[in-house]
């Protein structure tokens, strides 16, 4: 039997319910009517709702029968490793890409999210196997707008709600950075998960477009 | 096979398998060649440039189909095809009758001053954002593109007027994507392509710069501007998606 402690639940409902509330579509230009006033984001209103989330977290832990535990650790700061993330890449199927560009668009990132697996063994003198399972990463003006780009999951990881909570992660955190405009570009066949994570496609007819040759 | 006004130069297409054929025609006119009341135009044709992978496929392989090897891009080949543009360059010039000249001057270095591009987000009627926080995302754009007049009277001691008049920049991850943001042009100088000529540049830039995946957020009355320039909406079905609140 295994065990599974969801150890940021609370996290998660006090985050859905703080998104209806206090977070708006706000910091974008296009809403506001009167131009003569200025934007004051007040920022004690996002202290009194929510803590900053630390960089790095438990999201999930397993315990297996023979004592084997397994925890999956969110973590915001970036650390990830080029060739680790050129290994989960091939295993999702995605073309390789050069090691050295990689390195660079991980580099020149606002945030770098990514999920790891410790497994440990009790009584093996504290020797763990750490494993990236996961990543997503965001560009960003550091002001106005973040866009969310190569969001992965090693597929043996997939269908745990592993990646919607990472994405969650990076929205609260780029929230509370007062970053107000979010966006991706979804493939076709993933629209509708992030559709679920409270994305809109076309918003009022924005279209997001692609400079792509002619034939 | 489409000939239009666009920057394109060869890693346009940064994939260079041997599934590409391109061919670029330099009808390239530098700056210097520019003549009175002309606008600068590049023209390149772009022939038979034939895609042979899907649309992520291509731009996330960079390259490469064949996983063992590294990419190695030439960079001989990029200089045997055009210059890399110059940091800033005189887009028009334009003569009056009592002698006053103006230049329309285009910049990528991001001399943009907070305080005047916060007056023509006013004119072009944009809402007001904080300064500190326009301040911080012209520092942290990759690319800050700026369309400045100057203006000079003859006799005048070299004294010139020197107005901010448009500009775009661009967020990027230094290596594969690039988003474009904010691009705006004073009213007083709509309608004469230079809004066209500013994107095309920053496109030509990121291409040389080798970021060969270039993106940007369409409001519906402006969607068919960047059609002319190069952008599909909705490539393969891929949909832009903003994150909002649901109530």
């Amino acid at each position: 039997m295994i065990v599974v402690k969801r150890v940021v639940g609370e996290m998660l409902l006090h985050f859905s319910s703080l998104i209806g509330e206090s977070f708006c579509f706000a910091s974008c230009p296009r809403i506001l009517k009167n131009n003569t006033t200025q934007i004051v984001e007040p920022p004690s209103t996002l202290e009194e709702e929510e803590e900053p989330l630390p960089d790095e977290f438990v999201l999930v832990e397993k315990s297996q029968l023979d004592g084997e535990v397994e925890q999956i650790i969110f973590s915001s700061g970036g650390d990830v490793d080029v060739y680790e993330l050129q290994a989960l890449c091939d295993k999702v199927g995605w073309p390789r890409r050069p090691l050295s560009k990689l390195a660079a668009a991980l580099k020149n990132s606002y945030m770098v999210a990514a999920l790891h697996s410790v497994k440990k063994l009790p009584g093996s003198e504290g020797n763990e196997q750490k494993r990236l399972i996961g990543m997503a990463r965001a560009t960003s003006d550091h002001a106005f707008n973040a866009t969310i780009w190569d969001v992965l999951v090693d597929p043996s990881y997939q269908g745990q709600g592993l990646g919607k909570a990472m994405v969650e992660k990076m929205i609260r955190t780029l929230l509370q950075r007062d970053i107000g405009n979010i966006t991706l570009f979804a493939d076709s066949q993933v629209v509708e998960f992030y559709r679920n994570l409270g994305f809109e496609p076309d918003p009022e007819g924005i279209k997001g477009m692609f400079w792509y040759p002619r034939y």
